[in-house]
């Protein structure tokens, strides 16, 4: 591995952006089925009594499952650059980086508060994803700093 | 007010985020031929507002302040270009935002037809991204010479 040549910030934000990565395919959305009713003993309740919890990803019904995956993808380029010896030529990466990841965090927030689906419950995917994001925000806004103290 | 205080790209970005905010009102999502009254088909339309359970209406609200801050800072402060990211910012959210409509233009969600919004919503993203790239552009030459 080439550890040396990446910088605190831009290993911040490429760990995050793996975690961002599995956390899609976590659970985001359920809905939690009605119980099973009671039946007496040895009667077996019919069948489609009681459903079964069903959980959705980000990847099923939600527009942020693009701007999520450029986000971790971005946030993983210069690590990605690194190992192939050409992280000088893209010199926006840091900036973008903190711009999506924060960007993302703010579009998260929202749709955990405002555009959630009606009658469904958060599940933890979706916080994961939103410390992701916080934390490749702050991964980028640290590189930016790194970057703008190594050229003093 | 000069309006020559603004620079190219900061004028293409700011015309194509104002017409994306105007178009973001426009029907970008629709149902159509399953509402029968009367054998009478109706069409229900949407826009990017009123569309269930999307996240899009906010970046795009995010990505049209991003591209008419540094052109409202320049018009009204007198302030040269908003910031050093001001321009990367405005490019890179333009270019996202127009990837995102591209995805949707593919793959709507799912019971719903495209509508005219998105096709504008397109053509108004794409301005943004370019007025971005050339604010960018003329900076990078301003500091050359």
């Amino acid at each position: 591995m080439t550890n040396g040549r990446l910088s605190q910030g831009q290993m911040i934000a490429a760990v995050s952006a793996v975690v961002l990565l599995v956390a899609m395919f976590l659970p985001w959305v359920g809905v939690d089925a009605p119980e099973a009713p009671q039946v007496p003993e040895g009667i077996q309740a019919p069948p489609g009594a009681a459903g079964e919890d069903t959980t959705n990803d980000i990847w099923e019904g939600s527009s942020l499952d693009v701007y999520l995956l450029i986000t971790a993808v971005l946030a993983l380029l210069p690590a990605l650059l690194a190992v192939s010896g050409s992280a000088e030529e893209f010199s926006f990466a840091s900036a973008a980086t903190f711009l999506l990841g924060a960007v993302g965090a703010i579009l998260l927030i929202v749709y955990l508060t405002i555009d959630f689906p009606d009658g469904a419950e958060r599940k933890y995917g979706a916080f994961i994803a939103l410390a992701a994001c916080i934390a490749i925000a702050f991964g980028g806004f640290r590189a930016l700093q790194e970057e703008s103290a190594g050229g003093i | 007010m000069d309006p020559n205080r603004l620079s190219q790209g900061q004028l293409v970005a700011a015309l194509g985020a104002i017409a994306l905010f105007i178009i973001s009102f426009l029907p970008w999502f629709g149902i159509s031929d399953v509402l029968q009254v009367q054998g009478t088909a109706l069409d229900e339309s949407y826009s990017i507002w009123e569309a269930p359970g999307n996240t899009f209406d906010f970046f795009l609200l995010i990505l049209v302040l991003v591209a008419l801050v540094p052109p409202a800072l320049a018009l009204l402060a007198g302030e040269g270009e908003g910031g050093p990211m001001a321009p990367i910012a405005t490019a890179l959210l333009g270019g996202v935002g127009t990837l995102m409509i591209i995805y949707m233009l593919f793959d709507p969600p799912a019971g719903f037809d495209r509508k005219v919004g998105l096709f504008l919503g397109l053509i108004a993203c794409a301005a943004i991204t370019v007025g971005g790239y050339l604010s960018m552009q003329e900076e990078v030459g301003a500091e050359r010479y």
